[in-house]
């Protein structure tokens, strides 16, 4: 993608969460930055992050994923649209490896599996590679779709 | 609620310019009907039914803020 076309396309986004927090009311403001060569970061404060970030920040993520399936062409062409709100994206990492600690000191000391509440993609795979090194446990997902989990078997 | 969804809709879709929301207002809820070309349905459904539910987690978020419950009806 050149410069120009990432250019276009930041505005061409900028514009659809404009008009998207325009016409659902919400009481946001978001700025829009290009932080690397193919990262679009979509931040957004004001008085409705309660709402963005609540249930796990499903909001947000429902936001995130209708921006990049109307932007697939240029996420199929390797551009990447991240949204994140007063540090959550950071803070739900951090929150997501202690949760995995937690789980491998069960499977080492008990011996059988946890299995981890259904999470989104993302999340289990801050789950998985907190724990890919991980002595005495491994990790698989198993379900389908909103349902899928991540399971800490004892290795 | 039917100019979002049909924001959304357009963003989605490969025909636009077919994209038609009616709103409905119940006792109970708002009816959001959303119809698009025939072609576009996967578009507006997405793989499990997963765009399908953002949309309607972004409608009840909005609706939430007037009190009222959003039903989104996509028409096949």
């Amino acid at each position: 993608m050149t410069q120009e076309d990432f250019n276009n396309i930041s505005t061409q986004i900028e514009g659809f969460v404009y008009d998207l927090i325009d016409k659902a009311s919400f009481d946001l403001r978001a700025k829009v930055e290009q932080i690397d060569e193919s990262t679009i970061l979509v931040s957004f404060e004001g008085f409705d992050l309660p709402l963005l970030l609540g249930h796990n920040a499903e909001l947000l993520d429902a936001l995130q994923y209708i921006s990049r399936r109307a932007f697939a062409d240029a996420v199929a062409d390797g551009l990447q649209i991240d949204f994140d709100a007063g540090g959550y994206r950071n803070q739900r990492r951090q929150e997501l490896e202690l949760m995995a600690q937690k789980a491998a000191d069960r499977v080492r000391l008990s011996k059988s599996s946890f299995t981890f509440d259904p999470m989104n993609a993302q999340d289990r795979r801050i789950i998985h590679l907190a724990l890919m090194e991980e002595r005495g446990v491994r990790t698989e997902s198993e379900g389908d779709g909103p349902l899928r989990r991540v399971k800490v078997l004892p290795a | 609620m039917k100019e979002l969804v049909e924001l959304i809709a357009r963003a989605l879709v490969d025909r636009p310019e077919a994209v038609r929301a009616q709103e409905h207002e119940g006792s109970q809820a708002t009816v959001v009907e959303l119809r698009v070309a025939d072609g576009d349905l996967g578009k507006v459904i997405g793989k499990q039914g997963r765009t399908a539910r953002a949309i309607r987690t972004i409608l009840g978020a909005s609706g939430s803020k007037q009190k009222k419950r959003v039903v989104l009806e996509i028409v096949e």
